[in-house]
């Protein structure tokens, strides 16, 4: 099939051009001043925003007979979780206000572009000489770069020293570690200690302990202060899911799908094959776009760690405007109709939405790197090389020689493509990919069999589009239907076989991964959703406590001493000459205990053993533990590391847990030289005659 | 032909309490050696009859008639790794629990005493000369503050101070306090400051050893004891190894007098003697020999150093005497007729005629003609003092069993070895951190974060900050342990759990 050339192909729709600025690398990757004036590419609204109008009411000077209060707001986060974009909203509002911004060294917002990030801003009301408020969007740096003895928390000390004497509002975002170490500067010295601004460090320590309010003035230059007392705020943006119990990512997907974005996209030749406008139409489709926050979802939870806004939007920026490698000096658009006048489908299937999210690193859907070794049973270097082969019994003015071409060529499309963590080898999503779970063996089969069966016969209704797969997606089916068909018909049944099995590798690899994002199959799914109720608490709660007995049991079980018959119930190796045992253990808390953490705003389940040891209970450690429960699985087949940990833990929590003075129903099972186990009972006080086991 | 010295002859003003003397020390085969050692010290002042000069160990007696079966079994609880013996019968290291099962074992009458005078008469001592060594808390965790006797009532005491309790003969509290204050008044060498600066290390070892005394209180002895032998494994090493340094200070500076070169002030001198603990260890991606290499600078500074002050004695023997003829001992700056202080040696130092000495060579090329006749500086780990100082440092290392996880080094094939330190030194740094913080801002100590552990390993001589391989490790260690919380991210303000603190505290 030949592509006509009088259509035109310098369409381009300036949404997706636009959207390449948000990668990790890209120009709006970080909110800064050079930005602030133009609102950002995707801004939603966060349950935060409501309070801006509210903050900036209280930051700037009122009318002379008015309060005298200003306000401190401390943005508080890690790297990438939007205090920059939340700073940047605020900016913009107070420039809509008409006031100026304008660093230390008198460079207004609006005159500088690129990267320009000065450590300080001074606010002022235009034509007035006096600053009223403060910003430092990046506490975390140092304010003079070439210092010799530079230290980001006595920077810190000396802005709030002078925002405190002059009484002016102040912005500020900063990251924990900058606080501790203001924290520490305190607690080492007196001198700091006393100062009025300390007390807002302080309380930023106790995360809960609420606002706080210190006076102004005391400055060595006797210059009036705009406030007489500055009331401190907190905003605290660590482990804020955008995904669990939030609707941020998805308002973020909304946002980059929005219809109006996409309408320069009509009329254009290539819309049809487009991947970025195929992504957004399917992100745009309620249960898809579902199926893939899911998938985000059991990908947070399985790292650990939340994914934070600067990478939510360098995704959607991947998925929706592909990767600038591939393209450099040019358009995503122009790529696109390079692709589609080259009949390069299979580029065009490798930067779909299922494509990219398990198989960015592996180019097309070959195997992974090749890794010669015990037990592996497929190797890039063979598919390629049976690809190549493949190539050579394909007609020379066949479309399909034209697309395979660009999969077996060494240069292919960008495997850099950032968010290393999640879409890297061994990222978060890509460990997600539903060929590598035995227990969707079936749907998955069944998923092949239709999309491959109804596409040769195309009948209508159960075609590949009834699977939620769009034109790209159909082209490739018809492709790989006639590379099977010339295989057939070279008719040599050993290499056939053997290019048949590659073939029909890469393509079920393929139709995997498309059915993970129209069916929401992945690896781990039962578990990691099932964990996921547990984060949220959502569900029904007897069901969930019925879950966490189960699980608790089998911690249980895998915690107990081995090789000590007869000694009870209940037994915690304090040593391998010393276990702790008795009816006091069995009623005490030393028991495993899993529970959701409420205390320190994170995410995450903890297993609990005796009053304060806890251990965190990763997903992949849950993922176990349910499936041992399921399947009875080998206890060998347990992260050693996290059993000889937890084991501690426990031995740990026994050694604290003043067994060592309980009075009654306490004992210890002693191993002696002999390998000869000795109870010891103690009651009422008194410990009974060593009794041989 | 007469035996050939492995060193030069001692000049006298080197010798025992001098600023440079290193006692002798030797192999401890297993780290729980150490806690038995510094009960015996306590307990019984090491004094042994005629008949106990052999040394006896707790495996020659367990399973014998000397113990009754509830003190064996009392010893077991504390049981250590299994000996590498060639006899079928298996046999342990043991850890006695309590002062008075001390008495069925001790070491050799002629043994060294490592314990006394590189802990007890080292740090302790040098921070008993400050006034603030609080020695009945010292004497009471030892014989165990929540300890039964046989005429106390046994509700609310200690498990294991009930088991063997008729059999306990724990030594009288007065006497383990006649024989700490003996072993802390007698310093094993000349003060280390200048009176108007305490020693850092001295400062850092003492308190952190009160720390662990009050924690005895409050929580189970077996548990403590423990601690306890990770804290002496460390604490013991890593002074010696910051003591040996001042014989390589003292031989640069005298060396350097000699040869008329530039001198720092005495101030620099007192500040890099005070500070001679930094950075003794660092953590490295691949196994070194920097723990080796401190034995080996050590014993050819040593052999250097008793040739020059010989040759300078010789040159100035009046000024090595006092009146009376007594000899004369090197202080850092203590005056008085029985010293000669450094600076004063560094002056006599300067003004010898060296020429008379070294003939046509160099001082520097006479100096190592002179040192490689002696076995000493030729085999430093081998011969002499420096194979007594090697063995004693592998108290560091983690055994492969049974070692529950107190260990620092790891020792790597080809004689290197790597710094990986066990999750129960490091619970026990997080705990010593934490205290060290409290006391340092009062009544509140903020959150624990990375930074102070790494903080107080290198108050300890082991730095962890200056590679870029230091923090991985040691986040890897606490995450390993379950120790460190927060975000990865947070760097060297990750929180760290101080498991042993928090559940004290709240209780």
């Amino acid at each position: 099939m030949s592509v006509p050339n009088d259509r035109n192909w310098s369409h381009v729709n300036p949404f997706v051009t636009q959207l390449i600025r948000l990668q990790q690398d890209g120009k709006e990757a970080i909110s800064g001043p050079a930005n602030w004036r133009e609102p950002p590419l995707l801004e939603v609204a966060t349950d935060s925003d409501d309070t801006i109008d509210a903050l900036l009411e209280s930051m700037c000077p009122a009318p002379a007979s008015a309060r005298r209060h200003g306000r401190w707001h401390w943005l508080i986060g890690s790297p990438g979780n939007g205090k920059s974009a939340k700073l940047g909203l605020l900016a913009r509002r107070l420039l809509e206000r008409g006031n100026e911004i304008v660093s230390e060294d008198g460079v207004a917002v609006g005159q500088s572009t690129g990267d320009w990030l000065p450590y300080l801003l001074e606010i002022r009301e235009t034509g007035k000489p006096y600053r009223f408020a403060y910003l430092v969007q990046d506490a975390s740096v140092v304010r003079d770069p070439f210092g010799t003895e530079c230290d980001p928390a006595e920077d810190l000390a000396s802005v709030l020293r002078v925002a405190a004497a002059r009484g002016t509002s102040l912005l500020l975002c900063t990251n924990w570690g900058v606080l501790q170490r203001l924290f520490d500067l305190g607690h080492t010295n007196r001198q700091v200690r006393e100062e009025p601004w300390f007390r807002a460090v302080n309380k930023a320590f106790r995360k809960d302990a609420g606002n706080v309010t210190i006076p102004s003035g005391g400055g060595t230059s006797g210059e009036r202060t705009v406030f007489d007392e500055l009331e401190v705020t907190y905003e605290f943006l660590d482990n804020r899911s955008l995904l669990v119990n939030s609707n941020v990512f998805e308002l973020l997907v909304e946002k980059a799908t929005a219809e109006e974005k996409w309408d320069a996209c009509s009329g254009c030749p290539s819309e049809s094959l487009c991947p970025f406008k195929a992504n957004r139409d399917d992100l745009a489709t309620e249960a898809i776009r579902h199926n893939v926050l899911d998938i985000f979802r059991r990908a947070e939870v399985l790292d650990g760690q939340i994914i934070v806004f600067r990478e939510a939007v360098a995704l959607l920026s991947l998925l929706l405007a592909g990767c600038p490698d591939d393209y450099p000096g040019r358009t995503a658009c122009e790529w696109v109709h390079d692709q589609v006048q080259g009949n390069k489908f299979f580029n065009l299937l490798a930067r779909r939405l299922p494509s990219v999210l398990f198989g960015a690193t592996r180019s097309h859907g070959l195997e992974g790197p090749d890794r010669r070794g015990p037990g592996t049973v497929a190797s890039r270097r063979d598919q390629i090389a049976a690809l190549k082969e493949i190539d050579e019994l394909l007609e020379n003015t066949s479309p399909v020689r034209q697309a395979l071409a660009t999969v077996t060529l060494p240069e292919g499309l960008s495997t850099d493509i950032g968010v290393e963590r999640l879409l890297g080898p061994r990222g978060a999503i890509t460990v997600l990919d539903p060929s590598l779970e035995p227990r969707h063996a079936v749907k998955l089969d069944e998923f092949v069999a239709i999309a491959t069966s109804s596409q040769s016969t195309n009948s209508s209704g159960s075609g590949p589009s009834s699977l939620g797969m769009r034109a790209i997606e159909e082209r490739c089916l018809r492709a790989w239907e006639e590379i099977f068909n010339v295989i057939a018909a070279a008719g040599d049944p050993v290499t056939g076989q053997d290019l048949y099995f590659w073939a029909r590798r890469w393509q079920t690899t393929c139709l995997a991964w498309t059915a993970a994002i129209t069916h929401g199959l992945t690896a781990l799914q039962p578990e990691l959703d099932n964990y996921l109720t547990f984060l949220k608490q959502s569900g029904e709660p007897k069901e969930r406590l019925a879950t966490m007995r189960k699980l608790e049991d089998v911690l249980e079980k895998l915690l107990a001493p081995r090789d000590l018959h007869g000694v009870g119930d209940m037994q915690v190796e304090l040593a391998t000459s010393l276990l702790l045992t008795g009816r006091w253990l069995v009623e005490s808390e030393l028991r495993p205990q899993l529970q959701h953490d409420y205390g320190r705003d994170s995410n995450a389940l903890l297993v609990k053993m005796g009053d304060y040891h806890r251990f965190v209970v990763n997903a992949e450690t849950f993922t176990w533990l349910s499936r041992q429960h399921e399947l009875s699985l080998s206890d060998l087949s347990f992260n050693p590391d996290v059993l000889e940990t937890l084991r501690r833990t426990q031995a740990q929590a026994a050694a604290a847990s003043d067994y060592s003075v309980q009075d009654n129903d306490v004992g210890v099972v002693v191993v002696d030289e002999r390998s000869d186990k000795y109870r010891i009972e103690r009651t009422r006080g008194f410990l009974l005659e060593p009794e041989q086991l | 032909m007469g035996k050939i010295e492995n060193e030069p002859p001692l000049p006298a003003c080197l010798g025992r309490n001098s600023l440079v003397f290193a006692p002798t020390t030797g192999m401890r085969l297993a780290p729980e050696v150490l806690v038995f050692e510094l009960f015996r010290e306590l307990g019984y002042g090491d004094s042994r009859s005629a008949k106990e000069a052999k040394a006896r160990e707790f495996s020659d007696v367990v399973g014998d008639s000397s113990l009754s079966e509830e003190e064996r079994l009392l010893l077991s609880t504390c049981r250590g790794r299994q000996k590498k013996t060639r006899t079928r019968k298996s046999s342990f290291f043991y850890a006695p629990p309590y002062l008075g099962l001390a008495r069925y074992a001790w070491l050799r009458k002629r043994t060294d005493r490592t314990m006394r005078d590189y802990f007890l008469s080292g740090p302790l001592a040098h921070q008993e000369r400050l006034g603030s060594l609080d020695k009945r808390l010292v004497v009471h965790a030892l014989l165990g503050h929540r300890s039964a006797s046989k005429v106390s009532e046994s509700s609310g005491k200690e498990i294991l101070s009930l088991l063997a309790l008729n059999e306990r003969d724990d030594p009288p509290s007065r006497d383990v306090l006649n024989h700490l204050t003996t072993m802390v008044s007698h310093a094993r060498s000349a003060p280390l400051t200048n009176g108007r600066h305490k020693d850092s290390l001295a400062s850092t070892l003492s308190e952190d050893f009160l720390e662990l005394c009050r924690l005895e209180k409050m929580i189970a002895r077996r548990e403590w004891l423990f601690f306890l032998i990770a804290y002496l494994r460390i604490a013991t090493t890593m002074w010696m190894l910051a003591h040996l340094r001042i014989t390589v200070l003292v031989r640069n500076w005298v060396l350097s007098a000699a040869l008329r070169e530039a001198l720092p002030s005495l101030d620099e001198m007192l500040h890099e003697i005070r500070f001679r603990y930094e950075g003794l260890l660092h953590p490295s991606s691949s196994p070194t020999r920097e723990v080796f290499e401190h034995v080996e600078t050590y014993m050819r500074a040593r052999v250097e150093l008793r040739l020059l002050v010989g040759e300078i004695q010789t040159m100035h023997p009046d000024h090595f005497t006092t009146a009376s003829r007594d000899l004369k001992l090197l202080s850092l700056n203590q005056q008085g007729a029985s010293y000669i202080t450094l600076s004063d040696l560094l002056d006599l130092a300067q003004s010898c005629d060296w020429s008379t000495v070294v003939n046509d060579k160099t001082l520097r090329q006479w100096l190592t003609r002179e040192a490689e006749k002696y076995p000493a500086w030729r085999s430093p780990r081998t011969r002499g003092q420096g194979k007594n100082i090697d063995e004693f440092i592998r108290v560091l290392y983690r055994s492969s069993d049974d070692d529950s996880g107190s260990g620092l080094l790891i020792r790597c094939p080809e004689t290197t070895t790597k710094i990986v330190p066990g999750h129960r030194l490091l619970q026990l740094f997080a705990f010593l951190a934490a205290q060290a913080k409290l006391r340092l801002s009062g009544k509140e100590r903020g959150k624990l974060v990375l930074r102070d552990i790494e903080q107080h390993l290198y108050d300890y001589g082991i730095d962890f900050r200056s590679s870029s391989f230091g923090r991985p490790l040691l986040m890897d260690k606490l995450l390993e342990g379950g120790f460190l919380l927060g975000s990865p991210d947070a760097g060297e303000s990750a929180e760290v759990l101080d498991t042993i603190g928090t559940a004290r505290s709240a209780a």
